[in-house]
């Protein structure tokens, strides 16, 4: 029952700041009365719901999450293995490391130009950004959670006579499985910021195009709808990595990562 | 003999993929286009050389200096502020938490509407990238520091400007300067996708190019895809040195933890 008031308590004063943080953005809009520079409120609202009524937009949409998606996925499933291979094993990290370290400084965004020379312009372009940014949080957390095992678990599962399939599923993965949701949020926030960044200049189509179609008609009503939109994505996947967090480490009571 | 003995043996497949990457271009049939380790480094050379690398590396450094700069200051002080007194954290979380997940680069149509094709609009959005990393560590740093601390200063008759500056900052410096670090990673990286975004139209006015505006001209102006490798190189190690300055600041800031 304290959940539940906490909840209408929390959502109260959400609708409170938010109701005065709009007011106050329309006073400022009507004082500066500059479409361009400022677009009001109902501006904005009457963009988005256009925007949203247009099929257009909802395919601009439906492509940026097929793209982060894949992207992301595919990371997943090349960082995560990769990541318990490297923190198991000594000898393939010193290997591989050398090289993730020479790697890693070079931001996802900076790959652009090369990238749009290797796949040209949209979806494969697109991916590829996502899934490098995405791949080194899925690997660098993936091997810093085997790394954080107690040792001692090892030794203590060896001596009850342990077999090596039945310590990866008992010891490795468990204790792996917070520090790979950690990974999973930052690559998700990862991939958001390279997809809007490869989108806007280099895709015929998707989110970010989107925001720089309207800004190249300065529509600026349009570019804020657009962003919210893309907040309001971000903050959706958050919550549902969130709650696939939850639900795949319920022994956990304390939340990980960022809150 | 002994490092360079460790050095090989730590980088051999490093050197191994730049030279498969050298021999599949020199040996294979690739468009005129492509680039190689050899033409990069070449690259690199001729563009320090005739300054540009530097000119350009200055502005952008000069961006995210300011921009991290109004961060920090920011930053910190909100989340001081908000750390510290509930009332206002309720106030203003919400609309934290709902810009928060907006990514940076989003603002940069926004941007440069307000503030034109300058300094301006990339250091906004450096700073923005910057103040969210900075502002949660901060809160949480605050929320973090020792009750007790607090009530024995306030015992002794301190004022609450004497409780900020002499137990609350010393206090969360460690977290707030983990912010930082992040806040500073993400700025660097800002700067280079609000420049190569704005790119395009900066070229077509001539004015002044940081290093991403720099890689977008080598791009699309006047295609060199070698010299945009050497950028991409340059961009990293300006990362790896911007870290390696906050772990001696840590270092150096934080003496009496271990």
């Amino acid at each position: 029952m304290n959940l539940l008031r906490e909840k209408a308590q929390s959502a109260l004063s959400y609708f409170r700041t938010m109701t005065l943080f709009v007011i106050l953005w329309y006073l400022l809009s009507r004082w500066i009365e500059n479409r361009l520079l400022l677009p009001s409120p109902p501006e904005v609202a009457g963009a988005l719901w256009d925007l949203l009524s247009e099929q257009h937009f909802l395919l601009d949409i439906f492509i940026s999450l097929k793209r982060l998606i894949l992207g992301y996925l595919v990371a997943g499933a090349v960082g995560i293995p990769l990541g318990f291979l490297l923190g198991l094993s000594r000898q393939a990290e010193s290997i591989v490391s050398p090289v993730v370290e020479v790697l890693r400084p070079i931001s996802p965004i900076a790959w652009i130009p090369i990238a749009m020379f290797l796949f040209g312009v949209g979806d494969g372009l697109a991916i590829y950004i996502i899934f490098y940014g995405a791949s080194f949080q899925f690997l660098l957390n993936t091997i810093a959670g085997v790394k954080s095992i107690d040792r001692r678990l090892f030794e203590v599962s060896l001596t009850v006579g342990a077999n090596r399939w039945l310590i990866i599923r008992d010891v490795i993965l468990p204790g792996t499985l917070p520090l790979i949701i950690v990974a999973g949020r930052l690559a998700m926030a990862s991939a958001w910021m390279s997809i809007i960044a490869a989108e806007l200049v280099g895709a015929p189509n998707g989110l970010g195009f989107k925001i720089e179609w309207a800004h190249s008609m300065f529509m600026s009503e349009s570019i804020v709808a657009g962003m919210a939109t893309i907040g309001i994505l971000g903050y959706l996947s958050d919550l549902l990595l969130r709650w696939i967090g939850r639900k795949a480490i319920p022994w956990r009571k304390t939340s990980y990562g960022l809150g | 003999m002994q490092m360079a003995v460790g050095l090989i043996k730590k980088s051999w497949l490093l050197a191994l993929i730049f030279l498969f990457w050298q021999m599949a271009i020199t040996f294979g049939t690739p468009g005129k286009m492509t680039p190689t380790p050899l033409g990069a480094g070449k690259g690199l050379l001729e563009l320090a050389q005739t300054g540009a690398l530097l000119k350009a590396l200055i502005i952008s450094l000069t961006r995210v200096f300011w921009g991290f700069g109004a961060a920090l200051l920011l930053g910190v002080s909100l989340g001081i502020l908000m750390g510290g007194v509930k009332a206002v954290e309720r106030w203003l979380d919400p609309i934290i938490e709902s810009l928060r997940p907006i990514p940076p680069i989003a603002w940069v149509p926004l941007a440069i509407i307000w503030f034109g094709l300058g300094d301006t609009a990339p250091a906004f959005i450096v700073a923005l990238a910057a103040f969210f990393y900075i502002l949660i560590n901060t809160i949480a740093a605050t929320k973090n520091v020792d009750r007790q601390l607090i009530e024995a200063a306030h015992t002794l008759g301190a004022s609450r400007w004497l409780i900020v500056r002499e137990v609350i900052i010393p206090s969360a410096l460690p977290l707030i300067l983990v912010g930082a670090r992040l806040g500073m990673g993400a700025a660097w990286m800002s700067i280079i996708a609000a420049e190569l975004t704005a790119g395009s139209r900066v070229w077509a006015g001539q004015l002044e190019a940081g290093i991403g505006e720099l890689m977008y001209r080598f791009f699309a102006y006047e295609p060199n895809l070698n010299y945009v490798v050497s950028c991409m190189m340059v961009i990293g190690f300006i990362a790896l040195a911007i870290d390696g300055v906050f772990r001696l600041l840590r270092r150096s800031l934080i003496r009496w933890r271990p």
